[in-house]
């Protein structure tokens, strides 16, 4: 397994009154090719500053200190506008509230095509028939109608299928899913989950996945690093982690859950028929 | 799904809020100690000091010649004599006595007609709200001073008049800022919840709505102030407001402006209403940050 | 005597310019005392709607709701009757279910039926926080310096001021950490026994109902598509819709993913 992202010891401050505050603790991770590495915890835990960092796109003031290894180079090193050459094509990132991601007043098409040309220098008619094959991709129906949509005709599930063909325009190598199931529904959330696997499988690219929610984890992501307070508590094969957890943080978590609490109403009233 | 905030429990929370509000605030700490603040107080201090104290201030009667006519700015004279050989430096400060209450009124009452308004348009809504809105719009269509001059020259010139005039024309803005404010409050979960506690309109209003929908409409009536004061200066300067020989700055303004190689006697008037409206802008300014929750994280969210 | 009991009601929403939409279409339900009543819907599902009907906020279009027995009056702005007080709610944005510009004690005192001294009223206050887990002195605090989840068990404080004989909570955990779920979740299965309270629990989360609620129906396109008692409709779902949404929840196993070696790049 070749790593295609290695982060090390990887210190986030952010400023206030006194000083600095850290918010990303000597994280550790790596990302390899073609897999699905989930990142957990809850919010404030550091996992989107970690995310964050690695597209430099952190809150302004902040201090970084450790590396971030993107195919051979330190991201951390880079200027603005050097990483503004690696975001978007080389590395895309995709957010948790679809609407937030797409201008509101141009068509998806023009902003499928437009991302593509400005980093891929092709022309219009090129970008408009892969803007199709983008948008087949992700599964959305009638690609060349929806080419010439609003974003505010889209539901939520297509608006955020809509985000990710423009992330994929120019063939990232990773990208950064920042909770982008959070705010569906669970019906929805399924699909787009189902096509982050088949994509991951059908190009190869490598997706850090950013998580609350166990269950996602467990769906989507082969290995998992479970965050708490900015510092990593637990990581390793998704299974391992969430089936044997050892850290009392992630067993903590994983007994938060509302399947966990439904299971456990079941025991009590079962043992509670059993007294009766 | 609502993005969700930091975790906290008891403990942390207190920890967390205190890092955050100690990461919002400005370079200077408080609102309050900021240079441009204090400046700003001072100055308001100065003059309502000042327009209390007039009469035993003054050096010279105000009203009266004391001098000889037209003499720039000297030892005895700090901001020399006008046409009538009066002290220009005891009618400055004379000035204060008149423009500073009466803006203070203009203020206070159109905040309470506008408010009002504002309150009944944006919680009853429908047809209060348009009637309200219709009228607002009404007095709107027309430039202010244009209005507070026509207002003013048909009731007969007099200083009752303009501050009259002045509310009228002034109503509608604290109406239409309060409006929105109630508008978005009204429907704040903490309003319902209140309601369905038992409620009514009055508690409701009292309790939750003017609270929390005051804080624009506060910092629009800091500005307003030095607005009431440039209007009277204006109504004045065109003889519609207070009567000579009444040391008012627009007057005196205007008698300067005939003359103006006497610079000294439009100059100062102009001067203190420069100073004094600069003041309570900023002063509004100030308590918009100080009432904004961004730029302050301890009170507001 | 059902605390709580919605019969055929139908709310439809009138828009200007548009087509009218059927938010609910002939919902029935009803909810006894101590029993957890959860309410699973999507976003659309007209649940929100169905709520603020329960709730007597809104009219129906058509149907009724009793409250203990008596129709329940729909208010808006004017004062609610004194009998109605016993329906309360808890909503789902916890930042904005209390007034920033008040103290905590001050608000969680609107609920009283009646006017108290001011001992009896710190004597309530403090009984409330407790009763909610809640530091006493918390009553001299402002909203903002509470977490989420304190400031849903402030929002339920409130509501118990008012002696409820039933509960509507509208999404209450949606907008909180795992954690603070667990703990607001917790709280209000223990007020229920404790108070002998009824509660209407709404929530997109069939495993979140399942945990809390006794009975549940399934709302889909303004209809109860689906109820029965949880654990039976969780194991044993007959219509289509819950069995949809049973299985597309996520959930900790082996058994999804594929195992990615070494892919091509």
């Amino acid at each position: 397994m070749k790593p295609i992202l290695e982060i090390d010891a990887l210190r986030v401050s952010l400023p206030n009154a006194e000083g600095f505050t850290d918010v990303v603790k000597e994280a550790t991770l790596t990302v390899n090719e073609g897999e699905i590495v989930g990142l957990a915890g809850e919010s404030g835990s550091g996992k989107t500053m970690t995310s964050s960092a690695i597209l430099g796109i952190l809150p302004k003031g902040a201090r970084t200190s450790g590396t971030i290894t993107f195919e051979g180079t330190d991201l951390l090193s880079l200027s603005n506008s050097e990483l503004s050459r690696i975001r978007g094509s080389r590395i895309s990132m995709i957010f948790q509230d679809p609407s937030a991601a797409l201008h509101p007043l141009l068509t998806i098409g023009t902003q499928i095509t437009e991302h593509m040309r400005h980093h891929l220098k092709i022309g219009k008619r090129e970008a408009t028939e892969r803007a199709v094959m983008l948008l087949k991709q992700v599964q959305i129906a009638e690609p060349r109608k929806a080419l010439r949509s609003y974003p505010h005709q889209f539901s939520g599930g297509m608006r955020q299928r809509a985000a990710i063909a423009i992330a994929l325009a120019c063939e990232p190598r990773m990208l950064i899913a920042d909770e982008p199931t959070t705010a569906l529904d669970v019906t929805v959330q399924d699909g787009i989950l189902q096509l982050f696997n088949r994509l991951c499988d059908e190009t190869g690219v490598a997706v850090l996945f950013i998580t609350h929610d166990l269950g996602v984890l467990s769906t989507i992501a082969d290995r998992a690093y479970v965050f708490r307070d900015g510092a990593v508590v637990e990581s390793g094969d998704t299974d391992d982690v969430l089936l044997r957890p050892t850290h009392e943080y992630t067993q903590a978590l994983i007994a938060s859950r509302a399947q966990s609490l439904a299971q456990e109403r079941v025991g009590a009233e079962v043992q509670e028929g059993d007294h009766k | 799904m609502i993005s969700l905030p930091p975790v906290l429990d008891a403990a942390k929370a207190k920890r967390l809020n205190l890092k955050t509000s100690r990461m919002l605030r400005t370079q200077f700490g408080s609102v309050w100690t900021r240079p441009w603040t204090v400046i700003s107080l001072a100055v308001i201090t100065i003059w309502t000091f000042l327009a209390i104290t007039a009469p035993w201030v003054v050096p010279f009667d105000p009203l009266k010649p004391v001098g000889e006519n037209l003499q720039a700015p000297s030892s005895t004279h700090w901001f020399g004599t006008d046409e009538l050989g009066r002290d220009v430096l005891s009618r400055v400060i004379a000035g204060s006595q008149l423009s500073l209450p009466l803006a203070v009124i203009i203020v206070v009452f159109s905040l309470l007609v506008g408010g009002i308004v504002g309150l009944l348009a944006g919680y009853l809504g429908r047809t209060v709200d348009g009637i309200a809105m219709r009228l607002a719009d009404l007095v709107l269509a027309f430039p202010q001073i244009i209005l507070a001059m026509a207002v003013t020259a048909a009731f007969g010139p007099s200083t009752g008049n303009a501050v009259l005039a002045l509310v009228i024309v002034s109503w509608p803005l604290y109406a239409r800022i309060i409006r929105s404010s109630v508008l978005s409050v009204r429907e704040q979960e903490y309003v319902v919840s209140g309601h369905l506690l038992g409620s009514g309109m009055f508690k409701s209003l009292v309790k939750d709505v003017i609270p929390n929908s005051a804080g624009p409409a506060l910092v629009m009536s800091t500005i307003e102030l030095g607005n009431a004061i440039l209007m009277l200066a204006a109504l004045s300067y065109l003889g519609l407001g207070p009567r000579p020989p009444a040391a008012e700055w627009g007057a005196m303004i205007a008698l300067g402006s005939q003359n103006l190689s006497n610079w000294w006697i439009s100059l100062f008037p102009g001067l203190a209403i420069l100073t004094i409206v600069m003041a309570f802008n900023m002063l509004g300014d100030s308590i918009q940050d100080y009432l904004d929750p961004r730029s302050r994280g301890g009170k507001l969210r | 005597m059902k605390v709580l009991e919605i019969d055929d009601v139908h709310v439809t929403h009138h828009r200007r310019g548009q087509s009218d939409v059927r938010a609910v279409r002939g919902v029935s339900l009803s909810v006894a005392p101590g029993q957890v009543v959860g309410l699973v819907g999507e976003s659309g599902c007209g649940k929100s709607s169905l709520a603020r009907v329960a709730v007597g906020l809104d009219a129906p279009t058509s149907g009724t709701v009793m409250f203990e027995g008596a129709p329940l009056v729909p208010s808006r702005l004017t004062a609610r009757a004194k009998s109605a007080l016993g329906l309360q709610m808890v909503f789902q944005n916890p930042y904005a279910s209390l007034s920033p510009r008040r103290t905590i004690g001050s608000q969680v005192l609107d609920g009283l039926r009646s006017p108290v001294s001011r001992a009896e009223g710190e004597a309530e206050a403090i009984r409330l926080l407790e009763l909610v887990g809640l530091d006493p002195d918390s009553r001299r605090r402002y909203p903002n310096q509470f977490s989420g989840g304190q400031r849903q068990r402030l929002a339920i404080a409130r509501a118990l001021a008012a002696r409820p004989t039933l509960m509507i909570a509208d999404e209450p955990v949606t907008a909180l950490d795992a954690f603070s779920s667990a703990q607001i979740v917790k709280l209000l299965t223990g007020l229920v026994r404790e108070l002998d309270m009824g509660m209407l629990f709404i929530s997109h989360d069939l495993s979140l109902v399942r945990a809390i609620a006794d009975e549940t129906a399934v709302m889909y396109a303004g209809e109860i598509v689906e109820r029965g008692p949880s654990e039976k409709l969780w194991n044993e779902a007959q219509h289509d819709y819950t069995k949809t949404l049973i299985s597309a929840i996520p959930v900790i196993g082996p058994n999804q993913r594929k195992k990615r070696t070494a892919h091509a790049g």
